[in-house]
């Protein structure tokens, strides 16, 4: 019988769950290009040994695109290397991570400027305009 | 601010952007250990809720909870009463007395049947 060679060490326990969230990854991709579907995982809700999630951030690398968004807190919304796969990580006003998600979509919801933000943004517009028309006339008219 | 004013209206007058929003109902999803697709129903819920009715009836009191209420700064009693909680009934604060202020509590406790809250000291 021979002796199983075991290797052990800090940062060495592997809990085995990059290869099957890769094959997620790949299924939501194919449901993507089929049905349009999205696909969101939730890696906080995943265990992970020390050092794992790295290494799954790694694997997926680091694509073209990479945007910040700064609403309660900082959050990253990165496309990996494989397109149409995110990573969104969440931070808290205190930096804190509170949420990291892989996400399989065209867009993330969240990089979509969203419609009443928009209806805000044009009152803000349509506010400041008028009192630049004012502003416009009077300067004129002192010409 | 008015009643009538939703979670969602109240949010927006604060500055919180609905991306914002969407970022705390995904986090608030994964917390509570739901599926991530719950983050549009728990949206969905957040942005149409109202403050909740409250009607705080005193009975044999030293009127000290109300006292230490009143002191509270984070969040302060403007804060809760106004961007909170809707405090339709309190005996101490409220301006009405007499029928006004029982008329304001019947109203209060007929418009929001079985979802308004009562707090009781004494």
């Amino acid at each position: 019988m021979t002796a199983t060679p075991v290797t052990a060490g800090i940062g060495m326990q592997d809990r085995g769950n990059i290869t099957p969230i890769l094959h997620e990854v790949a299924h939501a991709l194919e449901r993507l290009l089929e049905t349009s579907e999205p696909t969101i995982i939730d890696l906080n809700s995943l265990p992970f040994g020390p050092g794992e999630l790295e290494r799954l951030e790694d694997r997926l690398g680091k694509g073209e695109l990479n945007a910040e968004l700064d609403a309660l807190g900082r959050s990253v919304i990165r496309e990996t290397a494989y397109p149409g796969v995110w990573w969104l990580e969440h931070r808290n006003a205190n930096d804190e991570v509170v949420g990291r998600y892989v996400e399989i979509t065209r867009t993330p919801e969240i990089l979509k400027s969203q419609d009443i933000d928009i209806q805000s943004g044009r009152a803000r517009l349509v506010a400041d305009l008028d009192t630049g028309g004012e502003e416009a006339t009077t300067t004129e008219a002192e010409q | 601010m008015t009643s009538r004013q939703t979670l969602g209206d109240v949010l927006r007058a604060q500055g919180v952007s609905r991306r914002g929003f969407m970022k705390y109902c995904a986090t608030a999803a994964s917390m509570l250990a739901l599926p991530p697709s719950m983050a549009q129903e728990i949206a969905d819920a957040l942005e149409t809720a109202r403050r909740p009715s409250v009607i705080w009836l005193s009975f044999q009191e030293c009127t000290g909870c109300t006292e230490s209420l009143t002191r509270s700064s984070s969040p302060t009693v403007e804060g809760l009463i106004f961007d909170t909680i809707s405090l339709d009934y309190h005996h101490t604060l409220q301006a009405a007395s007499g029928e006004a202020a029982e008329a304001a509590r019947h109203a209060a406790m007929e418009e929001n049947y079985g979802n308004y809250l009562v707090l009781v000291d004494g």
